[in-house]
């Protein structure tokens, strides 16, 4: 959890205005591959500079079915639908997400997309099943001086169509603590993508922490993020927990995890934000 | 506010300033031109060339007498104690409080001793589960509760959390934040109130953060209020409108300035139909009040009488400086034709 700073938006942008069972654009990722963009903000909808974006990934899941996710946030500043990854975000890893009723996936970036940029979201998994993506745009800060933004990010510990294979403790144990990549700029702001690969998931909750350090020495930058399978439908969820630390170039993340019951396999991905 | 310094190398090396105006702004009282606004592509998107008008190979630097550019970051915190009664993952988390039954109040149930509260408290996060019963209005409210002494002579603090009909925790449970502080020291406990006359418990999920990194850079309030009168177990009534916002209906008046909201929606009623609704909580002029948070979800699903508050509304778009004696106001927009019993409350934080 972030702080609470003096700072509020006097702007924001989204699709998502209507309540809906199905929140959100559908994505239909490709299977192996990246598939086609899907536009979140056109370069009219972002009529001010972002300073953070929201996501809600959900609807992404098939009982008994392992549901891989790697999102993309790409952008076109002259607000067309040529869409490019520079300046946005790589390889958001979240898999089997639930139904938007059961909570979803939560994610929160503090990136600064120029107005007038237009913003797509895209997809890579394991198949071409679909899932639902709603994001929200933030600008006009009440008080910029006191607000934390980013010009890029940086993702840790993608494999594949998933992420880094984690090995997370039973019964409340925590597992070890992971590596799963190395840092190639400095980044001050952190999301975890944490989530199951498997077709058959118990109904159990998982901690996943996010850190920074040796293997040894860490520094918990996530700490106890929750991640819920629920029913024994393959349906995930994460609420938004946002990190804070300073991680320099070059600095080596770790991840481990903690199950109620017996753990299923895991993987997690980090995405960091920097500049 | 922190002077900041930025180095520019008057080679044309692009420099990551990325808010033109700013940069022009500097330039210009220094004596240097900007040479080149345009977007780039590829790789040097978002960026900036600039050249100096001093001979190529020296640098200039650009002194900022404020931080008033989105080009700096100098805000970032990370809270170095924590403090959870969710010690490890679980699909009940949090403590089981027995629900006050027919709208009285229950008793308090500790979250946190006084030594578990080993440092000054700069945020609470209060997580609510398991609080629904198929074909049962169980419309809740919950306090949070502080004895500065370490007892367990506990006063409220924060009052009436509207939060009935919460999802089992696995599901996700209805999330709020409160940057309010509690000295170290002081146990902390909740209480519940209910609708339902038969006993029913709920759980009680907490986390305190404190100990910031930027201790300066945090803003933590001092008090509490919650506006919206509390009738039976809920707060102040509105009807959503099917398909389109419905009108703006009054909570109240903030008895003082507040700077921090929580939004907290329930429908009191023991049947309501499948129903997705947003919500908006605004302020100042009943025509045209400004948005503090909008299209919070309110989300009803099968016919359980469980309540889906998917809220992260009530993460990001809080912060709102409200003077006192300023009206606050709640309208929906429903999915289809809305159950009766909508009721909410805002709660503010100050000082």
């Amino acid at each position: 959890m972030l702080a609470v700073g003096k700072c509020g938006f006097n702007w924001w942008y989204s699709l998502q205005t209507v309540p809906s069972a199905t929140p959100g654009v559908l994505v239909t990722p490709g299977s192996g591959s990246k598939g086609s963009y899907v536009q979140l903000a056109s370069g009219a909808n972002l009529a001010q500079d972002c300073y953070g974006i929201r996501l809600w990934v959900n609807a992404g899941s098939t009982s008994a079915t392992i549901r891989d996710l790697l999102l993309d946030i790409g952008l076109d500043q002259a607000g067309g639908t040529s869409y490019a990854q520079t300046g946005g975000i790589n390889d958001i890893f979240a898999p089997q997400s639930s139904a938007a009723i059961n909570a979803g996936r939560w994610f929160y970036f503090p990136l600064f997309i120029k107005a007038g940029t237009s913003v797509g979201v895209r997809g890579q998994a394991n198949s071409t099943a679909t899932v639902r993506v709603a994001a929200w745009f933030f600008g006009q800060p009440t008080h910029p001086e006191n607000i934390a933004v980013g010009q890029y990010s940086e993702t840790i510990g993608v494999s594949g169509n998933g992420g880094t294979p984690i090995t997370c403790g039973d019964s409340a144990a925590w597992g070890s603590w992971t590596s799963i990549g190395t840092t190639t700029r400095p980044c001050w702001y952190w999301q975890l993508g944490f989530g199951n690969n498997v077709g058959t998931t118990a109904a159990q909750v998982y901690f996943a922490e996010l850190g920074y350090g040796d293997g040894t020495n860490m520094v918990t930058i996530i700490p106890c993020m929750p991640m819920s399978n629920y029913s024994n439908i393959e349906q995930s969820s994460n609420p938004l927990l946002m990190g804070y630390w300073k991680v320099p170039a070059g600095g080596t993340l770790y991840v481990r995890g903690s199950a109620t019951g017996t753990a299923e396999t895991a993987e997690a991905v980090a995405i960091g934000i920097g500049g | 506010m922190a002077a900041y310094y930025k180095t520019v190398n008057t080679t044309a090396t692009p420099n990551s300033f990325r808010d033109a105006a700013n940069v022009m702004e500097h330039l210009t009282a220094l004596g240097l031109t900007l040479d080149d606004t345009r977007f780039l592509t590829s790789a040097q998107k978002h960026e900036l060339k600039i050249s100096a008008d001093l001979p190529a190979g020296q640098v200039a630097h650009l002194g900022l007498e404020s931080v008033s550019s989105p080009c700096l970051k100098p805000v970032g915190n990370k809270f170095l104690w924590i403090y959870s009664n969710i010690s490890a993952p679980s699909a009940t988390p949090g403590a089981s409080v027995s629900v006050g039954l027919s709208n009285v109040e229950g008793s308090w149930v500790q979250l946190a001793s006084g030594v578990n509260i080993a440092q000054a408290v700069y945020l609470i996060e209060i997580q609510i589960s398991d609080g629904n019963t198929t074909a049962v209005d169980r419309s809740c409210l919950v306090d949070i509760g502080v004895d500065p002494a370490g007892g367990t002579a506990y006063a409220a603090v924060i009052s009436n959390i509207v939060t009935g009909m919460t999802l089992a925790g696995i599901q996700g449970a209805a999330l709020y934040v409160f940057p309010r502080s509690i000295t170290a020291g002081s146990s902390v406990a909740v209480r519940a109130q209910g609708s339902y006359g038969t006993a029913n418990t709920i759980r009680v999920g907490v986390t305190f953060y404190g100990n910031p990194s930027n201790p300066d850079a945090v803003l933590v309030g001092s008090y509490s209020d919650t506006i919206g009168t509390i009738t039976n177990s809920g707060g102040v009534s509105f009807t959503p409108v099917n398909g389109s916002e419905g009108a703006w209906t009054l909570l109240g008046t903030t008895p003082r300035a507040l700077w921090w909201f929580q939004l907290c929606a329930q429908i009191s009623n023991g049947t309501i139909t499948a129903q997705y609704t947003h919500i908006d909580l605004g302020y100042g002029e009943i025509g045209n009040p400004t948005m503090i948070i909008e299209n919070y979800c309110l989300n009803m699903f099968s016919t359980a009488e469980a309540c889906a508050r998917p809220s992260h509304q009530n993460l990001i778009e809080c912060f709102h400086e409200v003077p006192a004696g300023t009206n606050l106001y709640v309208r929906g927009r429903c999915s289809t034709t809305p159950t009766s019993g909508y009721n909410a409350v805002a709660i503010g934080i100050g000082g």
